[in-house]
């Protein structure tokens, strides 16, 4: 891989919280590629959120480097610029939104930049559209749902125009329908805008849309691959405290009852289109 | 009956701008030792519904009896209906305020009017129902793991030994193994006689656990039924923005691509094996 492609270098990066023992994270190093959906599994307390948080200088490493477009962010002064180049979504949608006014809060970013008022204008109304969310542009935000709450904090660090975003477990809050819709607009702006989407989640089922997972637990990264190539390994999945997705699964079991299914199905399509091929031979 | 509501009724800032029905003209009844699966779209009405149950909101009209008491008539003591109906709210583990874990589950039964040596015997009765180790009981629940923290705010309602318990969403936010657990608790709890209410967005997780399953639309209670039945509904539920558990979703589409299927499966294994042998059957054919 070329550094060209690359748009965070993670070079064995360890962090310890102030007075704990264990690293929360322990000699770590990956890559993220420039336009890729990099998935992040792990489960509570295996990491993952500090992994996060090391990636747009929230945190900084207690030993190895994190480079952002190439900016160390440890270097002093560049926080700014690295959290501008890696935005982040958060958890819970009613602790991100600050302002009584959608496309205010929208805005909040730019404003503290001192970007002049044309140009937020511009910004803001072409954020709000690439969420869905532009006829809500004058609503309250107490007034929206969790799904829509949080396509506004995602419209915010699309204000900023970042290359890359990072959503710490931003779906766990919502409900089913609220979560496909936060789902439906990251992975639009993957594909069309380009945006790379770093993607924490213990949803097994949104990990199976990304291009890439990461599994971590104590600290480390403890398998890398495709969705495929993970989760057909369903044994060490679960030995992590994971899971594998459900029709993932049952194919493991369908293919030990004697069918002649390929390894690693993710979905119900999936699923279906096997089952049909195997129906036709019969 | 445990539970019983009756043509309920409730409507928010009524006489407002904002006047709105949260629930309308809802009527079941709950029989002793159920597990029942109450699921509906954000906005459908099924936490202010369950917070009925143990007259935390008093309806606008019909009524809530809890073993034939009436919980809004004259004289009826509400707090002693709370003592037999236990709510557990959605991220319970935000009420957590006690110095240990040990004095948070006694908050309860202390304010029952229970010596200090009777209430910290029902928290560390309480603690070992939803298996906290023994260890955590004098630390600060604030050092727990999320899924720690939640049995914490679950055993405080447990050491008020409420024979019925409700809990709006609790396996919310939960990683993969804490939703497990949290599942195998409410089984254990159901096991020892409980009645139970599982509120809960998660097809899959009701579909595994519930014997029964209520659905809630735009304030109403639109069906009722044993989960077969229910997920068998598919299309309609669809149009609620209610998804199916992952096995009948599979079974609709194995059956709408010509798979000869029975209705109303669910359950992974019995879609395994009707996958099975709706294969052989083809072989034979």
């Amino acid at each position: 891989m070329t550094s060209a492609e690359t748009i965070i270098q993670v070079e064995n990066v360890s962090f310890s919280y102030p007075e704990q023992e264990e690293k929360a994270v322990d000699g770590v190093s990956m890559a993220v590629r420039q336009g890729e959906f990099l998935a992040v599994l792990g489960h509570n307390g295996s990491g993952k959120s500090t992994l996060a948080k090391l990636l747009n200088a929230l945190f900084l490493p207690t030993s190895g480097q994190v480079r952002v477009g190439g900016i160390l962010t440890s270097q002093p002064g560049q926080e700014w610029e690295v959290r501008r180049q890696c935005g982040m979504v958060f958890q819970n949608p009613d602790n991100q939104l600050v302002a009584t006014i959608v496309e205010e809060d929208v805005a909040f970013g730019l404003e503290n930049l001192g970007v002049e008022t044309q140009e937020i204008r511009r910004r803001v109304d072409e954020a709000l559209t690439m969420v869905g969310m532009s006829k809500y542009a004058l609503s309250a935000p107490h007034m929206l749902s969790g799904g829509q709450k949080q396509r506004i904090a995602i419209a915010g660090v699309l204000a900023m125009r970042p290359r890359v975003i990072v959503f710490d477990e931003a779906t766990a809050m919502l409900d089913p329908v609220g979560r496909l819709s936060v789902m439906e607009v990251v992975k639009r702006l993957n594909r069309e805008e380009g945006i790379t989407v770093v993607w924490i989640t213990h949803f097994m089922e949104e990990a199976a849309q990304a291009d890439r997972l990461l599994v971590m637990d104590a600290g480390r990264i403890q398998m890398e691959g495709t969705p495929r190539q993970v989760f057909t390994q369903g044994d060490k999945v679960r030995a992590l405290g994971l899971d594998v997705p459900q029709m993932t699964e049952l194919g493991e079991r369908l293919r030990k009852d004697g069918l002649d299914l390929p390894q690693g199905i993710l979905n119900v399509e999936e699923m279906v289109v096997e089952l049909c091929r195997l129906k036709s031979k019969t | 009956m445990p539970i019983e509501v009756k043509n309920l009724s409730h409507v928010y800032a009524q006489g407002s701008p904002f006047q709105s029905a949260a629930v309308q003209d809802v009527s079941f009844t709950l029989g002793e030792g159920e597990l029942v699966g109450l699921i509906g779209h954000t906005g459908s009405g099924k936490s202010t519904l369950v917070q009925h149950l143990n007259g935390l909101v008093k309806p606008t009209s019909g009524t809530v009896l809890v073993d034939g008491m009436d919980l809004w008539a004259k004289g009826t003591d509400l707090r002693a209906v709370r003592k037999k109906v236990g709510l557990v709210f959605q991220y319970p583990e935000y009420q957590l305020f006690e110095e240990t874990v040990l004095k948070d589950i006694a908050f309860g039964p202390r304010n029952l009017g229970l010596s200090e040596a009777q209430a910290q015997e029902r928290a560390r009765e309480a603690a070992q129902a939803v298996n906290l180790p023994e260890e955590v009981l004098e630390r600060s629940p604030f050092d727990l793991s999320g899924g720690q923290k939640r049995r914490v705010a679950i055993a405080g309602v447990l050491a008020m030994h409420p024979r019925t318990l409700i809990l709006d969403e609790p396996a919310a936010g939960l990683d993969p193994s804490g939703r497990r657990e949290m599942l195998a608790l409410l089984k254990a709890l159901h096991g020892r006689g409980m009645t139970l209410v599982m509120v809960s967005h998660s097809m899959t997780d009701v579909s595994r656990l519930c014997k029964r399953v209520l659905v809630m639309n735009q304030g109403r209670l639109v069906m009722d039924g044993a989960p077969g039945e229910v997920f068998g509904r598919a299309a309609e539920l669809k149009a609620m923005g209610l998804g199916l558990p992952r096995g009948a979703e599979l079974a609709l589409r194995l059956r709408e691509a010509g798979f000869p299927l029975p209705q109303g499966l669910w359950r992974m294994e019995d879609v395994e094996q009707a996958i099975l042998a709706a294969l052989k059957g083809g072989t034979q054919a």
